[in-house]
């Protein structure tokens, strides 16, 4: 579903270099869910944007669905407006919208039909258990309310792509487990594809496999995942290309 | 949701801060239109003046106006009856009034003094409503008396030669044919037209009684009064080709203190607009480019999820409008308070320069005026807030948001 093909990206103090990803390969199928993990500085954060088409410096290329990912920033738009779904840290939700304006936002950008808009957000809300509070402002939400409202906004418009950036970090353990259910349900009745960058384990022993980053190089994975995540991490399967 | 309502929530979010754009929008507002309708009336006031003066056009020998004559009335209009019908039979006109234009000596037997003269049909008063303040007396009469001329005399030249209502004068004035003419005439009325150069000079006389002081049946000129003000343009084309030659001059082109105050003016609102204009551009693109700063982190997510920058920067601007059109109806409304207000304080204004009356102060209220300032600071808002979120807006998704 999504390839990165020879992806490599530098930044540049002065005249500096400092390679961020060195030839990065990878094939991420449909509907997998796969946790992106790696010390600080290890290029994790340079490769979810690359991923999630918000950054277009870098050589190589990106396939999506099949298709060649082109720098034009009309045609990344649309794909990221289409077919992209994202989830952040820190949720990201627009304060003067309420919850259901936020979670429609999605729909209302592709042009969707006000009734069928209701309908759509009525189900998530209420996959995601906040059919109640559709109606609030998300600063009258808990952290882990806020979280499943992204969580539904990201996927509303039924994306092939949902990339998260350590959705998790800044829950308590429960919540985070609710909202690593709901990814897993909700991904998984629509087939939709997970990119999270994590180094929660609560997050990542959920995901089919786990893929860790070093100096911007795909590593292999047990060892090295070991050491950032711990021995629970034995379980899973670490691919890298 | 609505963008419109989206906007209008974004800028509640910092209440002071969409209070002081409103403020200074209105502020803008009430300056421009206090200004600008300060000068429509007085714009409004000298066109009056001026057309109430000489009218609305004058009919006169072709070069009238930049050539002297060696004697008087040499360019003088005659038959100048046929031509005044002919006016008159046109229902746009409301009256057409010979003159003449008459100088030389009054004397009181002691002593003499220059006059300027004027030679007019008595409705002339009537005619053209309060353009004189009378000091004392009154103006000439419809039906004068075959025994003695009556005379109008400017309120300096009266006190000169120490004349009051009653007295006899002697005007001496060349004829046409060259001769030197004298008549007697009685002071009917002693007037200030506000102007000092004039009062010191100027005299009125039954047209009649010109013709008879310099022996002849010309007149200088027919000034032709309309009903409305703006069908000056349209009688001119409409009677140019049955005039035979003979000049029409519209009233602008006459009203040289009304063209001079007019430059003037425009000149002053011009540049108290543009500074109006630099004023709102540069407080509203400060107010929005902290608002775009603030929310780099939202613009961020929102182009991440696939808004476009013209759908982002279209959110700013939506904002700039909501501010526009809160402090503009805000700046009107107070504008208009403030034309109630000058009404009702009926403040007078001291003399302007070269006249010793003052007049009273009245702001015009224009919608035209409220049309035209209402669009200038809509584009300069639109403009800045363009400009504020292109800023915002053209930072990486990825360094957006991570703004902290």
């Amino acid at each position: 579903m999504l390839q990165l093909l020879q992806i490599q990206k530098s930044y540049w103090q002065g005249e500096i270099e400092y390679p961020a990803l060195k030839g990065i390969n990878l094939d991420v199928n449909q509907g997998e869910m796969v946790a992106l993990c790696g010390p600080s500085g290890s290029g994790k954060s340079t490769l979810l944007n690359i991923c999630g088409l918000l950054d277009h410096q870098f050589e190589g290329e990106i396939r999506l669905a099949g298709t060649k990912v082109e720098k034009d920033p009309k045609q990344r738009m649309l794909l990221r407006r289409q077919q992209l779904g994202f989830v952040f840290q820190r949720f990201n939700l627009i304060p003067v919208m309420t919850v259901f304006e936020n979670i429609a936002y999605p729909l209302t950008l592709n042009g969707v039909h006000p009734t069928q808009i209701k309908r759509r957000v009525s189900e998530l809300l209420e996959a995601v258990g906040l059919a109640a509070f559709a109606q609030h402002r998300p600063d009258r939400l808990s952290g882990g309310q806020q979280q499943r409202v992204a969580l539904a906004r990201a996927l509303v418009h039924e994306p092939l792509l949902v990339i998260a950036d350590e959705p998790t970090a800044s829950l308590d353990s429960k919540t985070a487990q609710q909202v690593v259910g709901l990814m897993r349900t909700i991904g998984a009745q629509q087939n939709t594809t997970f990119i999270i960058a994590s180094h929660d384990e609560r997050m990542t022993q959920h995901c089919d496999r786990i893929i860790h980053l070093q100096d911007g190089v795909l590593q292999a994975e047990r060892d090295l995942c070991d050491s950032v995540l711990g021995e629970n991490m034995n379980k899973q399967k670490v691919l890298s290309r | 949701m609505n963008k419109f309502k989206f906007a209008g929530l974004n800028l509640l979010r910092n209440q002071r801060r969409a209070l002081l754009s409103v403020s200074i929008i209105a502020i803008a507002v009430l300056a421009l239109m206090t200004s600008g309708g300060y000068g429509l009336y007085t714009y409004h006031s000298l066109e009056e003046s001026t057309s109430r003066d000489i009218g609305h056009i004058m009919v006169t020998q072709p070069q009238y106006f930049e050539q002297e004559p060696d004697l008087p009335l040499g360019n003088g209009l005659t038959q100048y009856e046929q031509i005044r019908q002919l006016w008159l039979a046109d229902s746009r006109v409301k009256a057409v009034q010979p003159r003449i234009e008459l100088s030389g000596l009054i004397s009181n037997g002691e002593n003499s003094s220059i006059f300027m003269g004027l030679g007019v049909l008595p409705n002339e008063f009537s005619l053209k409503g309060p353009f004189l303040t009378l000091e004392q007396g009154h103006s000439l009469p419809l039906q004068s008396s075959p025994d003695v001329s009556p005379i109008m005399l400017g309120k300096d030249l009266a006190r000169s030669l120490k004349l009051n209502i009653g007295d006899l004068v002697t005007l001496l004035s060349t004829t046409t044919e060259g001769a030197l003419n004298a008549l007697d005439f009685q002071v009917q009325g002693i007037y200030s037209t506000g102007i000092p150069e004039l009062d010191k000079r100027q005299i009125y006389i039954s047209l009649a009684d010109a013709q008879s002081l310099l022996v002849t049946d010309k007149v200088s000129t027919l000034s032709v009064f309309a009903f409305e003000t703006e069908s000056t343009s349209q009688l001119i084309s409409e009677f140019q080709p049955a005039m035979n030659g003979l000049e029409l001059t519209p009233w602008w082109q006459r009203a040289f203190f009304y063209q001079g105050v007019k430059s003037l003016y425009n000149r002053i609102f011009g540049v108290l607009g543009v500074v109006m204009a630099v004023v709102v551009f540069v407080a509203l693109f400060n107010t929005l480019t902290m608002s775009v700063t603030e929310r780099t982190r939202e613009i961020g997510t929102l182009a991440a999820l696939g808004a476009s920058s013209g759908e982002l920067i279209l959110n700013f601007i939506l904002e700039a409008l909501w501010l526009v059109i809160v402090g503009v109806l805000v700046g009107l409304a107070l504008s208009g308070l403030l034309t109630l207000g000058v009404l009702w304080a009926d403040i007078q204004m001291p003399p302007p320069p070269g006249r010793n009356q003052g007049y009273p102060l009245v702001i015009y209220f224009s919608f035209s005026l409220a049309a035209l300032v209402s669009f200038c600071i809509a584009v300069v808002c639109v403009l800045s807030s363009w400009l504020a979120a292109r800023q915002g807006v053209k930072k990486p998704i990825t360094e957006a948001l991570i703004y902290v």
